[in-house]
């Protein structure tokens, strides 16, 4: 007995003050970038703001995906649908029913989630393969239903009234929506984490019989975790259609967005909180920077970047990270 | 022996034509080292997946504690106090050992009234009983073959089961790490949980069992205590080997 508390007793110290160490790099690291969220805006002109609302956008679609996906274990192809429907929601709303923005931002996210509690039901009780499949079907959907139907604007669109404010002030605005917005999914995916719900859904990822046969009602967890999901993306949604004073179907369920937050989700590092942040961040500002100076080329030379990443750090940028060992 | 903890009636699960598991029909007693023994393909695994729910019957039932459980999933019987060790070893990937036997912690038998901070302690106390409390923050690269057995069980008995399904937990071990591992099985079997063992070390599983249930394509041939099992010419034909066939 004494003998195994003696080996213990150099584990958990060193262990406790490297967690302590990392703990006080992110805090450094969160209260720079906060630093630099709040003061560097008011110097940006509208075109740079724009990037990184992008940025930021891209970043709560990543963290979104990352809890179905990366969490869960449960690759959904399609997650882009759920950013669409909490933008039409939003449109809607804004248009026939003269709703203010910020009460529809929520209102966004819970259409959404409900929309995935119901897919999710049939679906995840499945196991495997077939639900990336039949996520993509889903999108391409809803793509189609919301063009044929009259009250969406069909295949036109809808257009929100310009908002009261001066361009670069409203560029600003938009800009620390979308900070916040991803400030509340981050702390939404730590709480998920550290919470009985985190758990079972990293179970379920690691082996779904085991975390069957540990008392985890799979089912359960996995529509919670797509909910999860859908609710975040879908006020994304909301917050992007405000920004753009305009949707339409095929902006709103949109492939070639939904390929940008799985590549920074796969490029940064799945399952952790930092890496589809990390992934987004690099991902926009590479392609913005890349576009700007290979116009001809871009996507050749972004996919050749996302190749060397994929294919020299399988776990993503995160394991560049000096706090992650393993 | 008194009181039934487990009850098989007429219970089949079939593959295709295959019969896997057939017209099983037992009482397990409660408190009791059951072994279950039978050749390779002889439904062992199959039989264990019917009761912990991890599949189906095509036929029969299965009554725990008084109860039809035949329809309940695999994470209800969990809850109801079944607990499983897989003979291959499903480690819950990308968690390290600690975290491995919180989840169980949290789920089983009393998760519900645990916090996740509550269900950490718990699987502390768990993990230096199975002696693996100084890797709890290895993952699974880094753990011998022994440990992730031992993990598997801890793993088991953090759902806290009042009955314990083990399959082939002592497979792969050295001598020394079997007979730790059967001493280690009949202390917790002393606490009062019930337990069935399917396993090949055969010294073992017939010094360790207080009854042995044998199967054979799927069918029980024998279910009766270790000696009059050794004993009985149809299981020696059908497994045991002529060795066993002579009295000792």
């Amino acid at each position: 007995m004494t003998d195994r508390l003696s080996a213990d007793a150099s584990g958990p110290i060193s262990a406790s003050a490297d967690a302590g160490r990392s703990k006080l790099i992110l805090a450094l690291l969160l209260a720079c970038s906060l630093l630099v969220l709040l003061v560097v805006p008011q110097y940006l002109n509208s075109y740079w703001l724009r990037v990184l609302t992008q940025v930021l956008m891209v970043a709560v679609l990543a963290s979104s995906w990352n809890v179905i996906a990366g969490i869960c274990g449960y690759f959904s192809f399609g997650n882009v649908v759920f950013f669409g429907i909490g933008a039409y929601t939003t449109a809607v709303l804004m248009s026939q029913f003269d709703v203010s923005f910020l009460v529809t931002i929520p209102l966004g996210g819970i259409v959404a989630a409900v929309f995935a509690v119901l897919i999710g039901l049939p679906l995840l009780r499945l196991r495997g393969h077939y639900f990336a499949i039949a996520t993509l079907g889903i999108n391409l959907g809803a793509r189609e239903a919301v063009t044929n139907l009259d009250w969406t604007g069909g295949g036109k669109g809808i257009w929100l009234q310009i908002p009261d404010m001066e361009p670069h002030a409203f560029s600003l605005y938009v800009f620390y929506m979308m900070g916040a917005m991803l400030a509340v999914t981050v702390a939404g995916v730590i709480l998920l984490l550290r919470s009985r719900a985190g758990y079972a859904m990293r179970a379920i990822r690691g082996n779904e019989t085991s975390a069957a046969v540990l008392g985890i009602d799979t089912t359960f967890y996995k529509v919670l975790a797509f909910a999860i999901s859908a609710l975040f993306s879908g006020m994304a949604g909301s917050i992007y259609i405000f920004w753009m004073g305009y949707i339409e179907p095929g902006q709103a369920f949109d492939m070639a967005l939904n390929i940008q937050f799985v590549m920074a989700g796969l490029m940064g590092g799945l399952g952790t909180v930092v890496g589809p942040l990390l992934g987004a961040a690099v991902l926009q500002i590479f392609s913005e920077l890349i576009w700007s100076h290979f116009l001809q080329i871009h996507l050749g030379v972004l996919g050749l970047l996302i190749i060397l990443v994929v294919l020299f750090m399988p776990n993503g940028l995160i394991s560049l990270m000096p706090w992650r060992r393993k | 022996m008194s009181e039934t903890i487990l009850q098989l009636k007429n219970l089949s699960r079939h593959f295709g034509g295959v019969a896997a598991v057939e017209g099983v029909d037992v009482e397990f007693p409660k408190g009791a080292i059951v072994g279950l023994i039978g050749p390779n393909g002889a439904g062992k695994t199959t039989l264990l997946q019917l009761i912990s729910g991890v599949q189906m019957p095509n036929a029969g039932n299965i009554v725990f504690k008084g109860e039809d459980i035949t329809r309940k999933r695999a994470h209800e019987r969990a809850r109801l106090g079944i607990g499983r060790a897989f003979q291959v070893v499903q480690p819950l990937t990308g968690m390290n050992v600690i975290e491995n036997v919180t989840v169980a912690a949290l789920f089983g038998r009393n998760g519900a009234t645990r916090g996740v901070r509550q269900a950490r302690e718990f699987s502390l106390d768990i993990l230096n009983r199975v002696g693996l409390l100084a890797k709890r923050d290895n993952y699974m690269s880094a753990l011998t073959l022994a440990d992730t057995k031992r993990l598997e069980l801890a793993r088991a008995l953090a759902t806290e089961p009042e009955l314990l399904l083990l399959d082939e937990v002592m497979a792969g071990l050295n001598q020394s790490e079997v007979a730790m591992q059967m001493d280690f099985l009949r202390a917790i079997n002393a606490s009062g949980l019930t337990m069935i063992v399917v396993e090949h070390v055969m010294k073992a599983i017939m010094s360790i069992s207080d009854i042995i249930l044998v199967l054979h394509h799927g069918r029980k041939i024998e279910f009766a205590p270790p000696n009059e099992v050794a004993r009985n010419p149809e299981v020696v034909r059908a497994y045991l080997g002529a060795r066993y066939a002579e009295p000792a």
